[in-house]
């Protein structure tokens, strides 16, 4: 039988027309943009990115595909708890999520979005078996709906920034991830004051969202402010001043560390300070409230929680 | 745009596929990753959100490509960029997808073809 080449000697140096076309192939003219903004018109924006959980916030904000957010915040004040709980109503949209948790074991982050899932810890059940009976069938929900659209990168301590930026790439190209979590940049560029390393680090991880239209999430670090009460800005991240200017979006997360007991229920116990959208007009902050059983930011004071098993149905 | 780097990777290897195919699609092709399901012929994916002006379509040259979708306006738009990017034929179809008694059933529109033109 004869066998089909499918394969064959290419018969065009194509990496020599790739080095001879290049010029040709990047300077356009400005025409051909225009034509496809004309074809665009009136066409309903397609994939416009995913909007952050709460309601009041829908309008307002977007993880684009092809950007980097950067999440930052004081230690301590809730950075990883939000972004498990933005990743958890990602998923919820059925939208393909890798975390790289270099802090917190998969076990434990696993743990907290089922909680935030739930809306109880299993804690409260035990000895219960009715109810650790109802915890396993949500654990088992939770495990179905979520079978090929989550993933970890199961590392601890620390990894080198090549290292993370080959995973990044892995995820983006070969399980078509569209929004990664890196908790955080620290854990990937060793020494603070490296600021060229964070610098280029930032600059991979831009190029590798663009490239393959996927939404990269990096958790950092704000300085030690001299008051915690105070909301930070974005001249407070740590690190290379070009981190800020780099990425696409940056989001700071606050917590209101004054006295619970002496707190009016309008007093929100966090806030989410949305300080650059490089494709979107609002910067601003929403408050947000903290719902202890179930681990989740509730966009009222006594709002009801997010019904997640629900909203994965 | 996905699926194009392997097919740039064999050519850089001096090697080539017959044919090369391009989906135009909000959805993943089958065979995106997995090219020896579909013959060996390359499968790359054009998405919803990728600009066509920006796109870099040189894989293209010398091959005989195959264009599929359902929007009009981006399989000419494809199929033009094909062709000015030295495919040796391009063939590019429109498409329609409908389910018909629970099944999907597809339907070509219009069929473009460059040695017709």
């Amino acid at each position: 039988m004869n066998k089909l080449n499918i394969i064959t000697p290419d018969e065009i140096d194509f990496s020599a027309y790739l080095r001879e076309t290049e010029p040709k192939q990047r300077v356009k003219p400005a025409a051909e943009y225009v034509a496809e903004l004309i074809e665009r018109l009136g066409r309903p924006v397609v994939n416009p990115g995913q909007p952050l959980p709460w309601a009041k916030a829908r309008p307002y904000f977007r993880f684009r595909p092809g950007e980097v957010t950067l999440w930052a915040g004081v230690n301590g004040h809730g950075k990883s708890l939000m972004t498990g709980f933005v990743s958890l109503d990602l998923l919820a949209a059925r939208q393909r999520v890798c975390i790289a948790s270099f802090e917190m074991k998969p076990h434990s982050t696993i743990g907290r979005m089922l909680r935030q899932w739930c809306g109880y810890s299993p804690d409260e059940f035990q000895g219960h078996p009715e109810g650790i009976r109802a915890m396993r069938d949500l654990y088992e929900q939770f495990g179905g709906a979520t079978d090929k659209h989550l993933w970890f990168y199961d590392q601890q301590g620390s990894v080198s920034s090549d290292q993370m930026v080959s995973v990044a790439r892995y995820c983006a190209k070969e399980l078509g991830i569209q929004h990664l979590f890196i908790d955080s940049l620290m854990k990937c560029v060793r020494g603070t004051d490296d600021y060229n390393a964070q610098k280029n680090f930032v600059d991979e991880l831009t190029a590798i969202a663009r490239d393959y239209s996927t939404h990269i999430h990096l958790v950092h670090h704000i300085r030690k402010l001299e008051n915690e009460l105070k909301k930070p800005d974005k001249t407070d991240v740590k690190g290379a001043g070009e981190i800020t200017d780099m990425v696409d979006n940056v989001l700071l997360v606050w917590r209101n560390k004054s006295d619970e007991t002496t707190r009016k229920p309008v007093d929100p116990d966090a806030a989410l300070i949305c300080c650059k959208q490089r494709h979107g007009e609002w910067e601003g902050g929403i408050n947000l409230w903290f719902d202890r059983a179930s681990q989740q930011y509730l966009e009222a004071s006594g709002a009801a929680t997010i019904d997640f098993a629900q909203r994965f149905a | 745009m996905r699926g194009h780097e392997p097919l740039i990777a064999l050519r850089r290897q001096g090697l080539r596929p017959v044919m090369a195919q391009i989906e135009v699609s909000d959805i993943e092709p089958l065979c995106l990753r997995d090219w020896q399901h579909n013959a060996g012929i390359p499968v790359v994916h054009i998405e919803p959100t990728d600009s066509l002006s920006s796109l870099d379509l040189r894989f293209v040259v010398g091959l005989v490509v195959h264009v599929t979708g359902e929007s009009e306006s981006r399989v000419k738009a494809v199929f033009r960029a094909c062709k000015a990017a030295e495919a040796s034929r391009v063939w590019a179809g429109i498409t329609r997808t409908q389910i018909v008694a629970g099944s999907p059933v597809g339907e070509v529109l219009e069929l473009l073809d460059s040695e017709a033109q």
